[in-house]
C-alpha cells in the first residue's frame, strides 16, 4: 500500500501555471505564474493571507476551479508523470479522490447531512475501489477505527459529531483510497486550539502510515512549521519564497515573509508593539506593475517597479522572488531578527 | 477590494439601479408600468371617449379606425374604458398592498422584535387568517361590506396581512440577530429607533419584492372579485367587470374580452418581471 | 474599577439548563486589559456581553465604579453606556450595511444627543476617523466597500466616539489576516497609552491574548479556571488546562517541538454540566475529589508572582502534570 515506495523524483510538478477568474467588469488574476514541485512522500505548506491564491491552486491542481467564472489560463501540472491540464474528463474523474484527495476547511458543510458518516466512506470506496458495498463498509469501519472514532458510530450522521470529529471524518474520507497526493485546505482553522493538536497530530500520524505526500493549506505559520517539510510563502498569486522548514524558519529572506514573522503575536516574546506591515495586499484584479509587494515594502527600488522578479535558487534549494537578495544580509537581513 | 474602489463606487442606490439596468425584464416591467400609471394620470386627456359615452349605433364594432380596440355592447370605446379602468385597477393594487403592508408589516415587525408571547399571539391569529384562502375571504368581506370601490380594495387589502406579518417577521428575525442590533443597543439605543434605523432598512429587500408581486395579485383578485360582481359598480369601467362583460358576446365580439385579458396579463407580467428583477438587483450576495 | 462577583448566565434549552457563565468572580483595574482565553463555547463571549448588561444576568452583580449595573434602571443605565463600549468580532455583521461609515460613527453621538450642533458632530466624526486611522474620504463609503481591517476600524472609531473608560473587545482581531491583525492590535495599544482606557480583550488566540493583556483569565465550561499575570501564566501554568491550552499552540519556529500535551476528547456539553470539576474528563491528574467537588478559585500562595496574585481552580495544581 505504499505509494512511494522505490520511487524517486516528483510526484507533483507545477509549471507556470496562470488561473483567472473572469467576471463583467475585471479579471481576478487569482494565480500568477505558480511553479513549484512536490517530492514523494512530501508535505508541503503554501501560506499566505486571504485572497493569496492559495485555495484556488489547490483547487486547479485537480482541475477544479468552477468555471465560469474560472480559467485555466496557462501552465503544465504533471502528476506523476501525466500532464492534468491534458486529462479528460473521464480520466480526471478516476485521478480525484482515487489520486488526489482534498479536505476542505468546513467540517459543517463539507458532508452530506442526510447520509449516516459511514455510507460517506464506504461511497467514496465503492466509487473508486471496485470493492462490494460490505468490503466498502468493513474498509470504512477500518478508517473511523483509524482515526479515533468507534466503529459504532458507523450509522451516525454528521450532526451528532462535533467539530473536531468531523473534520476526522473528513480525513477518513479522504485517505479511504490511499490518495498519492492530500491537498489539505486549511483543515483546523475551524477548530479550537486543543482540537487542531489533536487533528494536526493525526493527520501526521496518517500521512507517514499511507505514505502520502501532502500540501498543506494555512495561513498559520506555527502549524506550517510544525507539520510541513517545505513551505511556499505565497503573495498575490505568486510564490514569493519556497525554502525547507528549518532554513525558512531560521533565515526567511523575502521581504514579505519577514513582515508575516514579524506581525505576528508570539508566547515568547515581550514586544510591546508588533512590527505590522503597512497597507493591504493588492486587489487581484489590479496589480501593480512590476514586483506586486513593491507598493509596501520598504526596501523597494526602481528595479521593483518595473520589472516582477523570478523565483530563483539562493543557495541550498531556497528559492527566492526578489530583487534585492543580493544584499540580503547586510539589509533586509537584520531586519528579520 | 482597495481604497480605489470606493471612490469609483456608484453609492448604493445607484449600484442597484445599475444592476437593475442590465435586467432586459426588468426593464420592460418597470417600462410598461410607468406608462400605465401615466395614463391613468392623464386618463382624460388621453381617453378618445368618456367612459360612459354610448354610441348605441356603434355598438358591438370590431376595431377600426375611430374605435381603436371596437367598442361593447352599449357603443362605449372599449380603449377609453380601458384607460379609465387602469385608474382603477393600480389604485386597488397599491392602496390594497399598502394597507397590508402597513398592517401586516407593523403586526410582523412587533410580532419579530419582541418574540415571546407577543409573537406567539400575533402569529397565532395570522395563522388563522392564513387558513381561509385568501380569494374566499376577500370574497366574504367584500360580501358582507357590500360592493364599492373602498370597499373592494379593503377586502383585499386584508386578505393579504398574514403575508406580510409573515414576511416582515421573517426578516426582522434574520437582521435582529446581527451584531450590528446589539451594538445600537450598546450605544444606548432605544427600540423604536433599533427597528426604524436598523431593522428596517436592512429587511426592505425581501418586502419590497413581495410587494411588486402582489400588486399583481391584487389587481387580479380585484378584477376577480369585480367579475362576480362584488367590485366596482357600473357604469364605472374596471377591467375584471369589463372581462366579465365580454363574456356573454365571447363568439360574437371576441375583442370585448381578449382586450381586457390582454391588458390584466401585460400588468401582471410587467410587475412579475420587475418583481424578479427587483429580487435580483437587492440580493447582496450577488453584489461585486 | 469593575467588580464582577458571582456572576451567573444560564440560559433555557430544551436539553436542559445551559450553563454559559457559572459563577465567575474577578475585577478589572483602571488602566489595564484583563485577557480572557478559551475555546468555543467556554463562555468567554456571553461573559463579556453579561458583564456590560448587553444581556440580562441570571444572578451575581457587577459593580462599575461602585455602582452596581445589575440593578440599575433603564435610564441610569443609559447614562453608564457612554462610559462602557464594546467592540465585536465580525466586522461584517457589526455594522449596519445601509448606513455609510460617517453615519455609523456619527450614531452614537446622535442616538445620546451628544452635540446639539450638528457641526460639532460631525467635527467629533472627523477627529475619530483620524484616532483610528481611516482616512476621511472613506466617510461615504459603506461596509462592504472596505476591508475587513477598515471596518474593524470603523467598529472601533464607534466604540470611542462617546469617550468611555472601559471597553469590552469581543475577539476584535480573529477575523482578520494577521498583518491587518498586528494593525489593528497596534492600534489598540496605543489607543489605550494614550486615553488611559481600560480593556477586557477576549480571545481564543493565546499569543494574541498574551501580547496584549497585563492580566489573563482562561475559562473552561463557565468558568475561570485560573487567573494571574501575563507573563506569570505563561511561565508557571498551575491548571492542567491552562498547560495543554499553551502546549497545543503551534509554534512558528524551526523544527516546532517534540513534546506536546494532547488533551483527549472534545470539551464536554455545558448543558447540564456534571458534578466535580469540569475539566475531569479530560485531565490526566484527576483524582477521585474531582469528580466529587468542585475546586474554588483560590489564590496559590507564595508563588513567585510576576503582576499581581495567581488563582487557580485545581486541587492538585500543587502536583506536575506528569
Amino acid at each position: 500500500m505504499k505509494n512511494s515506495e522505490g520511487k524517486k523524483g516528483n510526484i507533483l510538478d507545477v509549471r507556470d501555471l496562470v488561473i483567472h477568474y473572469e467576471l463583467e467588469e475585471s479579471t481576478v488574476r487569482a494565480v500568477e505564474g505558480m511553479s513549484f514541485t512536490l517530492g514523494y512522500g512530501e508535505t508541503l505548506a503554501f501560506v499566505g493571507e486571504t485572497g493569496a491564491g492559495k485555495t484556488t491552486t489547490a483547487l486547479g491542481l485537480m482541475r477544479l476551479v468552477p468555471s465560469p467564472p474560472g480559467r485555466m489560463v496557462g501552465g503544465e501540472i504533471f502528476f506523476e508523470g501525466r500532464d492534468i491540464m491534458k486529462a479528460s474528463g473521464e480520466e480526471l474523474r478516476a485521478i480525484r479522490g482515487e489520486k488526489i484527495s482534498f479536505i476542505s476547511q468546513d467540517p459543517m458543510t463539507s458532508l452530506n447531512p442526510v447520509m449516516s458518516v459511514g455510507s460517506q466512506i464506504a461511497e467514496m470506496v465503492v466509487l473508486h475501489s471496485g470493492l462490494s458495498m460490505r468490503e466498502s463498509r468493513a474498509r470504512a469501519e477500518e478508517m473511523l477505527s483509524l482515526v479515533g472514532i468507534r466503529k459504532e458510530r458507523m450509522g451516525d450522521y454528521p450532526h451528532q459529531f462535533s467539530g473536531g470529529m468531523r473534520q476526522r471524518v473528513l480525513i477518513a474520507i479522504a485517505l479511504a483510497c490511499s490518495p498519492a497526493l492530500l491537498i489539505a485546505d486549511e483543515p483546523t482553522s475551524a477548530l479550537d486550539v486543543t482540537i487542531q493538536a489533536q487533528v494536526l497530530n493525526l493527520m501526521k500520524g496518517l500521512k507517514e502510515r499511507f505514505d502520502t505526500s501532502m500540501i498543506m493549506i494555512t495561513h498559520d505559520l506555527g502549524i506550517a512549521a510544525e507539520t510541513c517539510d517545505r513551505v511556499a510563502i505565497i503573495y498575490a498569486g505568486r510564490i514569493v519564497e519556497m525554502a525547507d522548514t528549518e532554513s525558512l524558519f531560521t533565515e526567511a529572506l523575502h521581504p514579505y515573509a519577514i513582515g508575516l514573522f514579524n506581525s505576528i503575536p508570539r508566547i515568547d516574546d515581550d514586544r510591546d508593539l508588533l512590527d505590522a506591515l503597512p497597507g493591504l495586499m493588492p486587489d487581484p484584479a489590479r496589480l501593480p506593475q512590476g514586483c506586486p509587494f513593491h507598493p509596501r515594502c520598504a526596501h523597494a527600488s526602481q528595479e521593483c517597479e518595473n520589472s516582477a522578479p523570478g523565483l530563483e535558487d539562493v543557495g541550498n534549494g531556497h528559492l527566492l522572488a526578489c530583487w534585492l537578495r543580493g544584499k540580503r544580509n547586510s539589509e533586509v537581513g537584520s531586519v528579520a531578527q | 477590494m482597495s481604497p480605489e474602489t470606493v471612490e469609483a463606487s456608484r453609492g448604493m442606490m445607484g449600484e442597484f439601479a445599475h444592476r437593475l439596468r442590465k435586467n432586459p425584464l426588468a426593464v420592460f416591467g418597470f417600462v410598461v408600468l410607468s406608462i400605465l400609471v401615466l395614463v391613468a394620470a392623464f386618463a382624460p386627456l388621453i381617453a378618445p371617449y368618456g367612459y360612459s359615452d354610448q354610441f348605441l349605433e356603434h355598438a358591438f364594432e370590431p376595431p377600426n379606425a375611430k374605435f381603436l380596440l371596437g367598442t361593447d355592447e352599449f357603443g362605449r370605446d372599449i380603449l377609453s374604458r380601458l384607460i379609465y379602468g387602469a385608474r382603477v385597477s393600480l389604485q386597488v393594487g397599491f392602496v390594497a398592498v399598502g394597507l397590508a403592508l402597513s398592517v401586516g408589516g407593523f403586526l410582523g415587525a412587533v410580532a419579530g422584535y419582541y418574540g415571546g408571547f407577543c409573537d406567539n399571539a400575533i402569529m397565532r391569529c395570522m395563522d388563522v387568517l392564513l387558513g381561509i384562502p385568501s380569494t374566499l375571504l376577500a370574497i366574504a368581506i367584500a360580501a358582507s361590506l357590500g360592493p364599492g370601490l373602498v370597499n373592494l380594495m379593503i377586502s383585499v387589502g386584508i386578505a393579504q396581512i398574514p403575508f406580510y406579518a409573515r414576511i416582515v417577521r421573517g426578516a426582522v428575525l434574520s437582521v435582529r440577530g446581527q451584531e450590528f442590533v446589539e451594538a445600537a443597543r450598546a450605544m444606548g439605543s432605544g427600540d423604536l429607533r433599533i427597528i426604524f434605523r436598523h431593522i428596517i432598512p436592512n429587511s426592505m429587500a425581501p418586502i419590497i419584492v413581495q410587494t411588486t408581486l402582489d400588486v399583481a395579485y391584487a389587481i387580479l383578485s380585484a378584477a376577480g372579485l369585480s367579475f362576480i360582481g362584488l367590485g366596482v359598480q357600473p357604469p364605472f369601467p374596471e377591467w375584471g367587470s369589463m372581462l366579465s362583460g365580454g363574456r356573454q358576446y365571447i363568439f360574437e365580439a371576441p375583442h370585448m374580452t381578449l382586450f381586457p385579458g390582454i391588458t390584466i396579463m401585460l400588468t401582471i407580467l410587467s410587475l412579475n418581471f420587475l418583481g424578479d428583477g427587483l429580487r435580483d438587483a437587492l440580493d447582496p450576495k450577488l453584489r461585486r | 474599577m469593575i467588580e464582577v462577583r458571582s456572576l451567573k448566565k444560564y440560559f433555557k434549552t430544551k436539553e436542559g439548563m445551559l450553563h454559559a457563565v457559572d459563577d465567575v468572580s474577578f475585577s478589572v483595574e483602571k488602566g489595564e486589559t484583563l485577557g480572557l482565553v478559551g475555546e468555543s463555547g467556554c463562555g468567554k463571549s456571553t461573559l463579556g456581553r453579561t458583564m456590560i448588561r448587553l444581556i440580562d444576568a441570571t444572578s451575581g452583580s457587577v459593580h462599575f465604579e461602585g455602582v452596581n449595573i445589575m440593578e440599575l434602571s433603564k435610564g441610569g443605565m443609559k447614562s453608564i453606556r457612554k462610559k462602557i463600549q464594546i467592540v465585536f468580532q465580525d466586522p461584517y455583521s457589526s455594522l449596519n450595511p445601509r448606513m455609510s461609515v460617517k453615519d455609523i460613527i456619527a450614531e452614537p453621538l446622535i442616538v445620546n444627543s451628544t452635540f446639539a450642533r450638528s457641526a460639532d458632530r460631525d467635527k467629533r466624526v472627523w477627529e475619530l476617523m483620524d484616532t483610528v486611522g481611516l482616512a476621511r474620504r472613506l466617510a461615504g463609503a459603506y461596509p462592504h466597500e472596505l476591508d475587513g481591517g477598515r471596518r474593524q476600524r470603523i467598529g472601533i472609531a464607534r466604540a470611542l466616539a462617546l469617550s468611555p473608560e472601559f471597553i469590552v473587545l469581543d475577539e476584535p482581531v480573529s477575523a482578520l489576516d494577521v498583518c491587518i491583525q498586528a494593525q489593528i492590535l497596534n492600534l489598540l495599544k496605543v489607543l489605550q497609552k494614550d486615553f488611559g482606557y481600560t480593556y477586557v480583550f477576549i480571545s481564543h488566540n493565546l499569543s494574541v491574548v498574551k501580547h496584549v493583556s497585563t492580566r489573563i483569565a482562561v475559562m473552561y465550561l463557565g468558568k475561570i479556571v485560573e487567573l494571574a499575570g501575563g507573563r506569570e501564566i505563561f511561565k508557571n501554568p498551575a491548571h492542567p488546562y491552562t498547560k495543554a491550552l499553551i502546549s497545543a499552540i503551534p509554534r512558528p519556529v524551526a523544527g516546532g517541538r517534540d513534546e506536546r500535551i494532547i488533551l483527549e476528547g472534545d470539551v464536554p456539553s455545558p448543558v447540564n454540566p456534571p458534578a466535580g470539576c469540569r475539566f475531569a474528563g479530560r485531565c490526566a491528574i484527576k483524582t477521585s475529589e474531582c469528580e466529587r467537588e468542585d475546586p474554588e478559585l483560590e489564590e496559590i500562595a507564595g508563588a513567585g508572582v510576576e503582576g499581581g496574585s495567581h488563582f487557580v481552580s485545581c486541587f492538585n495544581s500543587g502536583r506536575s502534570a506528569g
